[in-house]
């Protein structure tokens, strides 16, 4: 365990040193795979279904803020849309735009968890989502995942009914859209999705708040049982067709990068290196202030053994130690 | 001479200043009901384009048969019954918006009182020396 410490605080010790850098490249890694994904799940617009273009818009995510992403992904969306046929991108373009006016300008924090819950999807491990958000977010992340959840319930619909939309007469204009409506609202596969994941993100958020022993654990385990539970009762119920096998490894999985997120997050104030400019009458200051380690790494130890001799055996063994203050 | 308190207290105030304080004055620029009414009348903008959006998908649904029974039916009481749930929509996200902000309003005045009073106390540190 004090190993794990050590490489957590070697860990944030870069992170904090290189930070300027890393997080441009979070960032760029972040966009770039949403953006890919985007192409690879709906490439109908040849145009815009080029790796250029998605470097470049990457490339310009990272150095905008983070939300910035989430309006490009967006953005690629509705285009892709819009060269299968005008209704769907008529659709989505009123979902994100409903999200964006209702929800997001009470919370621009949460937005990027609206990206991250597709790209969790695709990685075949979504129950993350609900219990890291649980985790390190508060209750009004369920919003934030729901819209995740719609968002990629849509797209899936959309790829999986676009041969029928394509064959679909132009005249057919309302059919088609009632046809999409119908599809997304009726999609129960998403709702009991929807209601596991505000599920599991309440239950994990008010059990890591209580006061004992392991809370963030218990949290994590009751969280990811809950969210089998909930998704395994909507199956019978509703006859979702979901993978039993697929639901329970996802959940094992999500929940070890649950405990490695808990490692990383718990107790921890992840304070960042500041750099500040400011003046008195006297001096004009430029500060940074990096915050302290908490743990203290090893340094090398140096034992040093002299020859003994029996008569002062009060010299045997010197031992020189190094730093090993454990401040906490 | 350079002092050592002096320096944390204004590299403290100022990354304060850079990160969240920029927005909380901003906040603490309007009286606390000015604020929030503002606010809550941005939300109720915002909420009358979004059930615009939200009727308008609705019409468009039953497209056909809307436009084959608007002949028939009594537009006055389909509007008012629109005109309710317009209301009962911008109603509850109003009460919504109303208690988000004001208490984002309540807690950037408790960040203000404590960063004034590290002013304070700073320009007692410039007194005694």
């Amino acid at each position: 365990m004090t190993s794990l410490l050590v490489a957590k605080q070697y860990i944030k010790k870069i992170y904090g040193k290189y930070e300027v850098y890393l997080v441009p490249l979070l960032k760029f890694l972040i966009s770039f795979i949403c953006f890919l994904l985007v192409n690879a799940n709906l490439g109908y617009m040849n145009k815009i279904n080029n790796i250029a273009i998605v470097l470049v818009l990457a490339l310009m995510c990272s150095f905008m803020p983070s939300n910035f992403v989430i309006i490009v992904a967006a953005a690629l969306v509705v285009a892709h849309l819009y060269a299968l046929s005008l209704e769907c991108a008529i659709v989505a373009l009123a979902i994100f735009l409903l999200m964006f006016l209702l929800y997001f300008r009470f919370s621009p924090k949460d937005m990027l968890v609206v990206v991250l819950t597709p790209i969790c999807f695709w990685l075949k491990i979504p129950y993350v989502i609900p219990i890291s958000m649980g985790l390190i977010g508060t209750p009004t992340s369920a919003v934030s995942t729901a819209c995740g959840v719609i968002v990629y319930y849509l797209i899936a619909y959309i790829r999986q009914s676009a041969t029928t939309l394509v064959s679909m007469e132009t005249e057919e204009v309302t059919a088609k859209f009632r046809y999409l409506i119908d599809g997304i609202l009726n999609n129960k596969g998403m709702i009991v999705t929807l209601v596991a994941f505000t599920a599991t993100i309440i239950l994990v958020y008010l059990l890591r708040r209580l006061s004992m022993d392991h809370s963030w654990t218990i949290a994590i385990i009751a969280g990811a049982l809950v969210n089998v539970m909930i998704l395994l009762v909507g199956d019978l119920m509703f006859d979702t067709n979901v993978s039993i096998a697929g639901i329970i490894i996802g959940t094992i999985v999500s929940a070890i990068i649950a405990v490695v997120i808990q490692f990383f997050e718990f107790n921890v104030d992840y304070s960042r290196t500041e750099k500040v400019q400011f003046e008195d009458d006297e001096y004009y200051y430029y500060v940074k202030a990096v915050p302290k380690v908490t743990v203290a790494t090893p340094e090398r130890k140096v034992k040093q053994i002299n020859s003994q001799k029996r008569t002062r055996p009060s010299q045997g063994v010197r031992t020189v130690d190094g730093r090993s203050s454990t401040k906490k | 001479m350079l002092n050592k308190d002096r320096v944390i207290l204004m590299t403290k105030m100022a990354s304060y200043e850079e990160h969240e304080g920029k927005k909380n004055a901003s906040v603490m620029n309007y009286f606390r009901g000015d604020y929030v009414w503002f606010q809550v009348l941005k939300s109720v903008i915002y909420g009358t384009f979004a059930f615009g959006i939200m009727f308008g998908m609705y019409i468009f649904y039953d497209f056909e048969i809307f436009m084959t029974d608007i002949y028939k039916m009594d537009l006055f009481q389909f509007g008012k019954s629109v005109l309710i749930k317009y209301l009962l929509v911008i109603g509850i996200y109003s009460i919504i918006s109303y208690a988000i902000y004001a208490y984002r309003y309540a807690k950037a005045q408790k960040k203000m009182k404590l960063y004034i009073s590290n002013l304070n106390r700073l320009a007692g540190m410039y007194d005694k020396t």
